[in-house]
């Protein structure tokens, strides 16, 4: 029966994948993605890591643990020969110079001594263990050892981890263990069969199906209960954690072996574990909160097992705050020190300690499994209908009829509702988005060797988390509806109204954290509450345009019931320049954070106007058909994603020390970007001269003429401008400090040949007419300036938004893109005269 | 961005041809699944219409065409003249649907439920509450509008979703086995209902496989047999090709020729 019940389990799951992979064709009608073929693999590969990493973590800081200890006893690590040998230098020369009667012992007598006691120092400083921040407490500990107890004060690190490491009477190094034992153990208990974020679920989906059938209820729950271990990778490599952690203590043919052995009934209880708690929680919590706890564990033992990667790096820290509290001090430390037997048993020999552990181990999971039948049988005892639900809102007279729905408001007084009285609300919302957000910041944060005090720093990692938090929430709009989707669809409004309302509230929620996060900034920081005061208004503008792009990836529910995956192509688009913002904060450039909300901003509306028009084809895929090319959210993909790749580029020239191409590579990224849009469009079926010609055939030959005259003169107005920031406010343009820096052949061939011509494409010809098509006039003139001088230094907007407006009209006046390249090739010309007359 | 806009007033749309729901050489593939072939059928403006067919022949399927949630590969649908798909928003203001399973958001009471949808159609609380009340009454369902909707009972799901339906007061009704489930009192009330909003002159189709409710309660009978119309025509028309038959010797017959 085991048999058939793992396969059945593994089948479950291979079908999920399959039927995840249905639904990504269904939606794109081409096959299979190639990476999710390795799915399998990759999870193992993953799963393999994960235990790896915590069972080093796990010795690492064991060993630290030890050497803690025994500088608690009063001796000190030293990190290799050298430093002893140092130290024995320094001792030597003390010997031969008696001190007189009384004095200490290390009292410097010469000069000698002291260079020597200093070279000590000097190489003993990488002995330095994490617990002790600065070098003088260091320094201090060093003297003090000596005095006391002179060389054999001091101990080479390899040869008191030699010595310790099997020592028993360590209740710090027992906290360490259990500690971390006990994150394994309560990571695969939450972790189920993967993650599982289905909040609505009220029930077990299939109770009566399986005590119907002819075997033992026990036998039909025990073999449900291990459907985690079937299922998920994590416990199939569960093992390996205590082989990694025994190889630390036995030789390796112990230690295989043995963490075989313990590994394998853990693994198998604690799925288990979970499993009961899971039916626990189904069957006796109240109705609207099983789903919820459910999801909630699911999310934890999902952050759980993507900590591990982050856990090492704390491997030396973690030991060293424990020491801080003086573990090894504490009353009952002694019932603590007992946590080291479950990896180094207690006495004897190694053979004899490998029997204790399994012992031990193999115990523990006998006790587990007491645990699990007692959790199981007590969820049963109200029987498979489950806890009685709690009394709803107090019965409404029908003839006064509660105001609570009515009106414009409608939808956002719904999300208030499920928010006040599903428990999976919070979960949903707040909770799992939080979680993983805060785990990225995490991440993040580790960057924060550039946290020297700087307060955009920690406000820019709150706006991450911010992001995060949209970015997460989006694709998870209609879920919250589960089956009730059917309501919003006879309604007259589609599910526009509905997932409008949502992205709306959403904003609003993700402002909780993101303001809290930043008055706590302005706690640490008073100095800067002003401009944090700034930053949280520009949140609440950035977080409506966040938050519409997210929800552009929602997917609806198949009609067998699951949520199909958001297409790689959506999220990349919902993705975009989301961060570009946050980034601009934690450098301090205030333009890059301008040009982030603008064309967040910009592309949110694009995507909305996009997304407005697929919406009605979300249970119809095979009827969706495309918008005519060029939209306005491909010129605008276009312009956002050639901002982030010069960002990027930008950034490594300054970085590497290549300023002086920067010119080129600028005309490169648009060129490049300008062919892109161009096979793209081609692609799309959009005739080939199209984008260089405005409407059908309206041509004005006396706009040839216009181009080169109008660039000349903006281009002496531009170079007065750039005169008069010298003049009066010592400020250099762009274009200046260019000149001084690169060779006129450079910026000559960028400013008249490369960049006119692709500029011209992408935000005249293509970016004017799409918004022309839609918001015709000054509307589409102005958008398409803003778009252009997004792309340009912040000095240089005074200058260029007036020059993408008069291009535009051009463009409109004579109905090719020629004379507006002619235009803007004169005006650089024009602008770059310093660099010829002034260059090599 | 858009907002959510409901609409300024609750006028039910006034209809722009005789015949409400005119289905044209309807074809529905789902990629190279075949589900609905060349579909012709204009069930008859104040009576009931019954779609006959085994699962699986595309009843959902065309219930759906008709609501404006998918839209038909060949062929025309159109509602009181509007196409259904591209004209969804005034189709849905004439079209009430109660589908097979009604489902209701866990934290929302049958009151609520009903303010909401009223608010989507435009239609005020106190207006809802006058057309709703005599209508709870007569259900049953008074008490219960009280209560969290998913804790009713699959008759009051039923009723609710009823009610819901007929908020608007649609000029063509379509019931996706609207009986299943029930029992008897409840059917029988359900038949009543259908039978007066019928002759106030609206279309009410409503999809089964069950005969006995057929001969009851329909003048106009539609075959669907894996995605094709066998027949479509009046009650009695059907009667007439075998007299004497029953009408189950009668689907049978036509389903397995």
């Amino acid at each position: 029966m085991l048999k058939a019940l793992a396969r059945a389990y593994r089948a479950r799951t291979v079908g999920r994948a399959v039927r995840m992979q249905q639904l990504r064709r269904m939606k794109r009608g081409h096959g299979l993605d190639p990476a999710s073929s390795l799915g399998v693999l990759l999870a193992m590969l993953m799963a393999l890591a994960v235990h790896v990493l915590l069972g080093m973590t796990l010795i690492e800081a064991w060993n630290e643990a030890t050497v803690l200890t025994q500088m608690e006893a009063g001796r000190v690590p030293l990190s290799n020969q050298r430093v002893l040998d140092a130290l024995k230098a320094y001792d030597q020369e003390v010997r031969r110079h008696p001190r007189p009667m009384g004095g200490a012992r290390d009292a410097p007598t010469s000069a000698l001594l002291e260079t020597q006691w200093d070279r000590f120092v000097t190489v003993a400083r990488w002995s330095k263990p994490k617990g002790f921040e600065s070098d003088p407490a260091w320094e201090t500990t060093l003297r003090r050892t000596y005095s006391e107890h002179g060389v054999d004060g001091f101990a080479l690190r390899e040869e008191m981890l030699a010595n310790g490491r099997m020592e028993f009477s360590s209740p710090l190094k027992g906290l360490i263990v259990l500690l971390i034992v006990g994150w394994w153990a309560v990571m695969l208990v939450l972790q189920g069969e993967g993650l599982d974020l289905d909040t609505q679920r009220q029930e077990h989906p299939a109770w009566e199906w399986l005590l119907g059938h002819p075997v033992r209820p026990a036998a039909a729950l025990a073999g449900e209960l291990l459907g985690p271990f079937f299922a998920n990778p994590l416990f199939w490599l569960a093992p390996v954690f205590w082989m990694v952690a025994f190889v630390g203590f036995y030789d390796w043919e112990v230690a295989l072996p043995l963490g075989l052995l313990v590994g394998v009934p853990l693994a198998l209880m604690l799925s288990a574990m979970g499993r009961g708690l899971v039916f626990f929680i189904l069957l006796r919590f109240r109705r609207r909160s099983r789903g919820a706890w459910v999801g909630l564990m699911s999310a934890v033992g999902f952050g759980m097992m993507i900590a591990c990667f982050f856990l090492r790096q704390f491997h030396t820290q973690l030991p060293a705050w424990m020491a801080c509290w003086s573990v090894n001090q504490w009353p009952w430390g002694g019932w603590l020190a007992w946590g080291q037997a479950l990896l180094t048993g207690w006495s004897g020999g190694p053979a004899a300690r490998a029997v204790e552990v399994a012992a031990l181990l193999l115990a523990l999971v006998g006790l587990l499994g007491v645990a699990v039948v007692g959790l199981v049988r007590r969820g049963l005892e109200g029987g498979l209908e489950g806890a009685a639900d709690e009394a709803g809102p107090t019965t409404v007279n029908p003839a006064m009829p509660h105001r609570a729905l009515g009106g414009k408001n409608a939808l956002i007084r719904k999300e208030l509702l499920w928010m006040k009285r599903d428990r999976s609300a919070v979960v949903q919302v707040f909770l799992v988005p939080l979680l993983f957000a805060g785990l990225q910041a995490v991440n993040l944060g580790r960057s924060a060797a550039l946290y020297s005090g700087k307060w955009q720093v920690l406000a820019g990692l709150v706006l991450i988390v911010g992001t995060y938090f949209l970015l997460v929430l989006g694709p998870r709009a209609l879920a919250s509806e589960g089956k009730s989707l059917w309501m919003a669809l006879t309604w007259p409004q589609d599910l526009t109204g509905l997932l409008a309302a949502k992205a709306e509230w959403w904003a609003w929620i993700s402002c909780v954290p993101v303001w809290l996060g930043l008055v706590g900034v302005a706690w640490m920081h008073p100095n800067a509450t002003l401009p944090l005061l700034l930053v949280g208004a520009l949140w609440w503008v950035h977080a409506r345009s966040l938050s519409f792009k997210s929800v552009t990836m929602v997917t609806a529910p198949s009609s067998t019931g699951e949520m199909s995956p958001p297409t790689a192509g959506s999220q990349w688009l919902a993705v975009i320049g989301s961060f570009a913002v946050a980034s601009g904060l934690m450098m301090g450039l205030w333009h890059v954070m301008v040009v982030g909300l603008v064309l967040t901003g910009a592309l949110a509306l694009a995507l909305w106007e996009a997304f407005a028009h697929r919406l009605p084809y979300l249970f119809d895929p095979w009827s969706e058909k495309l918008p005519p090319a060029p939209t306005v959210l491909h010129g605008l993909v276009a312009v956002v994603a050639s901002y982030e790749v010069l960002s990027v580029m930008m950034g490594a020239t300054t970085f590497l020390g290549g300023v002086r191409w920067m010119p080129l590579l600028y005309a490169a990224v648009m060129v490049v970007a300008g062919l892109a849009l161009r096979g793209f469009l081609l692609g799309r079926g959009v005739p080939k001269g199209a984008v260089w010609r405005m409407g059908e055939g309206q041509r004005a030959p006396e706009a040839w003429a216009l181009a080169p005259l109008l660039g000349g003169l903006m281009g002496g107005v531009g170079l007065a401008y750039c005169w008069g920031l010298e003049r009066w406010f010592s400020m250099s343009d762009f274009s200046w400090t260019l000149s001084d820096s690169a060779d006129w052949t450079e910026i000559g061939v960028m400013a008249i040949f490369m960049a006119p011509v692709a500029e011209e494409y992408l935000f005249r010809g293509v970016v004017y007419q799409s918004l022309n098509r839609r918001w015709p006039g000054w509307r589409a003139m102005g958008g398409s300036a803003v778009l252009f001088a997004c792309l340009h230094p912040p000095m240089s907007w005074p200058m260029v938004l007036p020059l993408g407006w008069l291009l535009a009209w051009l463009f409109q006046r004579g109905g090719r893109l020629g004379p507006c390249m002619v235009l803007h090739a004169v005006y650089n010309a024009v602008l770059f005269l310093p660099a010829w007359t002034v260059g090599e | 961005m858009a907002e959510p806009t409901p609409a300024a007033d609750a006028t039910v749309a006034e209809p722009t041809s005789a015949l409400l729901v005119e289905l044209r050489e309807v074809s529905k593939d789902f990629g190279p699944l075949k589900v609905l072939e060349n579909v012709t059928w204009s069930p008859p403006v104040g009576c009931v219409s019954g779609l006959l067919g085994p699962n699986g022949a595309g009843k959902t399927t065309l219930f759906r065409l008709m609501m404006g949630i998918l839209k038909a590969s060949h062929g025309s649908v159109r509602i009181a003249g509007r196409d259904a798909f591209e004209q969804r928003a005034e189709c849905k203001r004439l079209v009430g649907y109660l589908p097979d399973e009604p489902m209701f958001y866990s934290y929302l009471t049958g009151w609520e439920i009903l303010t909401l949808s009223a608010g989507m159609h435009g239609i005020g609380e106190g207006k809802m509450s006058q057309l709703m009340q005599p209508l709870a009454l007569r259900l049953g369902l008074d008490q219960a509008l009280g209560r969290y909707a998913d804790e009713y009972s699959r008759g009051m799901k039923k009723k609710l979703g009823l009610m819901l339906a007929l908020l608007h007061q649609p000029a063509v009704l379509i019931l996706d086995e609207p009986t299943n489930g029930l029992d008897v009192d409840a059917t029988r009330l359900f038949f009543e209902l259908m039978q007066e909003l019928a002759e106030e002159g609206r279309t009410i189709i409503f999809s089964t496989h069950l005969m006995d409710q057929v001969e009851r309660l329909c003048r106009h009978v539609a075959v669907l047999h894996r995605g094709r119309l066998l027949s479509a025509g009046p009650l009695d028309d059907l009667r007439a090709r075998r007299p004497g038959a029953s009408l189950e010797d009668l689907y049978v017959e036509l389903t397995r020729g």
